[in-house]
């Protein structure tokens, strides 16, 4: 900035009453010095005059209520440029994906709750989306497993008394302060106690459904604090069965299931590691896959699949290849017509409706909602827990 | 708008606000508590209380009622979105001038829905033809004809200001109309004080130059 840069700045600030006041002396003087420049002094507060003296326009009366009118109705529908065409076009991608994601994660998240899998079908492969659990003989072979992306972990405890084991884990539950969901009342209690918004699922709240007569299943979104200790009770009870129990997997690398890993949980024998590795090359080979697993649900679903087949397989036939295997196929067209397609209740259902009622308050409480949403199983410090208990020896 | 949010209007108006003041209006504060409370009523007062002020700015930057009205709507809207995010260290209408100088100068840019007319551009309403200027310059008016002169020279500078870059509009508008401190304005504009200082006289001597005649 050169000299006359300078000074006309500080005319500009001087008009403004900005400099201190021995600045402003100094201007003053060379004012007094420089008849030119206090010309250039007029013609600036001159200007300055003339922006002032615009007059002040008032805004239109009723913009208050339009501004109210706009928060009402938000989100609103607006003509959308052309220009403006590819930015929306590349948000709406961003939505898709994301959506994309999320029906991802639902399919991901939902067969390894209730066991659930994926059977060939006459043009390919079709996804049983939420079928319920496999029968015992089957399903008594599945062990643990994760799903990448997710901090869900599924146990499968094989039990020849219910009961008991049902006692035996809702102690340990209860010893770690997990309270049965018994009712709406409690929920409603957790949820308020967590500041938790209705979309939530609380945490230390856990709920027991008897999914079949042989067949009790527990659901549980604990801190990942609880998660080692629970787990290792709950391998316990396993170990302490007196029938079978399927050999535990060690999970694989999974974004959230990263945290779980360092729960060691490989039982799994020499002998049966083999076995397992040797059903899935001929499941592979012969291009059907028997029964697998999404493949999102990651490799050790599929490896539990096929070996839930062998298993079945080797008291027919001792061995053989499974895929060629008569038996196996009517297990799987069994499976098939056993499992219902059937849609989970939306939990949310009414959270639009209560939006639009107070869609004020949703505006200031809007992000307060947002962080309270966050409380998910995705959350790192959480993890969630189902386990299914089966009675292997009791009748159905 | 109620007498006393006028009075506080015209108050604030008047008067340049002191530099380092950083505590919020108490009125302000208590209709905005009552805002996050859900009060609809609290956030109708604090519109009512500011809009003036707020179109008044943008109007003398875009220069075009409409978008200006547009733009002023969609100020309080972003601002009810966002009244979480306000912490109240600054005072709230500095707070408000920010959103309405963001979303004018994005508008702006963007130049899609908004375009922001020449003054000296015909419009056409009903049987009256009329200049865009002239209606800036003579809204308060309710006798054209015995400030005739005024009304020129309002339009000329309205003109003027139009003329120069949007950047120095903006600082002299908060600076000479909204009559902000730099460091107000600093605030407002996210920008250094040197940089409010330095725009603000670059914008004084293109205007100087624009109205070169009518300083004579």
């Amino acid at each position: 900035m050169d000299e006359k840069e300078k000074i006309a700045e500080l005319l500009s600030a001087y008009i403004d009453g900005d400099l201190p006041s021995e600045q402003a002396r100094a201007v003053e003087e060379l004012l007094q010095r420089q008849p030119e420049l206090a010309k250039e002094l007029e013609s600036l507060q001159k200007v300055k005059q003339l922006i002032r003296d615009l007059p002040r326009a008032s805004a239109p009366d009723d913009l208050a209520q339009k501004v109210l009118a706009r928060v009402e109705r938000k989100p609103r529908v607006r003509l959308v440029s052309i220009r403006r065409f590819g930015q929306l076009a590349a948000a709406a991608g961003i939505i898709l994906l994301i959506g994309i994601g999320i029906i991802i994660t639902q399919l991901t998240h939902k067969p390894t709750r209730t066991g659930g899998y994926k059977s060939p079908s006459a043009s390919g492969e079709k996804t049983l989306r939420r079928s319920t659990p496999a029968p015992s003989n089957l399903l008594a072979s599945a062990g643990t497993s994760f799903v990448p992306g997710k901090a869900v972990m599924s146990i499968f405890i094989n039990t020849d008394n219910l009961a008991l084991t049902q006692r035996q884990v809702e102690s340990i539950l209860a010893s770690n302060n997990i309270k049965l969901a018994d009712s709406a009342k409690t929920t409603v209690a957790v949820r308020k106690a967590n500041k938790l918004d209705r979309e939530s699922q609380p945490i230390n709240i856990f709920k027991r459904t008897q999914i079949k007569p042989n067949q009790i299943r527990y659901e549980v979104v604990i801190t990942r604090k609880q998660l080692k200790h629970i787990i290792n009770e709950l391998n316990a009870i396993r170990a302490s069965q007196n029938v079978p129990q399927v050999p535990l997997i060690t999970p694989k690398e999974s974004r959230g299931g990263k945290g779980l890993e360092r729960i060691a949980l490989a039982e799994t024998s020499q002998g049966e590691t083999k076995k397992l590795g040797e059903t899935k090359k001929l499941g592979k080979k012969r291009g059907t896959g028997a029964l697998r697993q999404p493949p999102t649900t990651g490799e050790e679903k599929i490896e539990i699949a096929k070996a839930s087949i062998s298993e079945a397989d080797r008291t027919s036939k001792e061995k053989g290849d499974i895929t060629k295997s008569a038996s196996a196929k009517r297990q799987i067209k069994v499976l098939e017509k056993s499992h219902s397609i059937s849609k989970r209740p939306v939990a949310a259902a009414t959270s639009k409706e209560s939006k639009s009622r107070h869609s004020f308050i949703a505006y200031t409480n809007k992000k307060a909602k947002r962080s309270t949403r966050k409380v998910t199983t995705t959350q790192p410090h959480l993890a969630q827990i189902v386990v299914i208990l089966t009675a292997v020896n009791t009748a159905r | 708008m109620s007498e006393e949010a006028s009075n506080t209007v015209a108050e604030n108006n008047g008067t340049r606000e002191d530099k380092g003041k950083l505590l919020i209006d108490a009125e302000d504060a208590e209709l905005l508590e009552r805002c996050r409370k859900g009060r609809v009523e609290a956030f109708g007062a604090i519109v009512k209380k500011y809009q003036d002020r707020i179109f008044n700015a943008i109007l003398r930057i875009c220069g075009n009622r409409d978008d200006a009205e547009e733009l002023t709507q969609e100020t309080f809207v972003k601002a009810l979105e966002n009244l979480n995010s306000f912490r109240q260290a600054s005072q709230f209408y500095t707070w408000l001038f920010r959103i309405a100088m963001n979303l004018t100068i994005t508008k702006r840019r963007r130049a899609t829905r908004m375009h922001f007319s020449r003054l000296d551009s015909e419009r056409t309403d009903g049987d009256q033809t009329y200049r865009l200027g002239e209606i800036i310059a003579d809204q308060h008016q309710k006798n054209p004809h015995e400030n005739a002169v005024k009304a020129d020279i309002n339009r000329r500078v309205q003109e003027a200001l139009m003329k120069i870059d949007e950047q120095f509009r903006i600082v002299v508008v908060l600076c000479d109309i909204e009559q902000m401190g730099y460091e107000e304005i600093s605030r407002v504009l996210n920008l250094p004080v040197g940089t409010v200082k330095s725009r603000l006289h670059r914008a004084r001597n293109l205007l100087k130059n624009e109205l070169s005649d009518l300083l004579e």
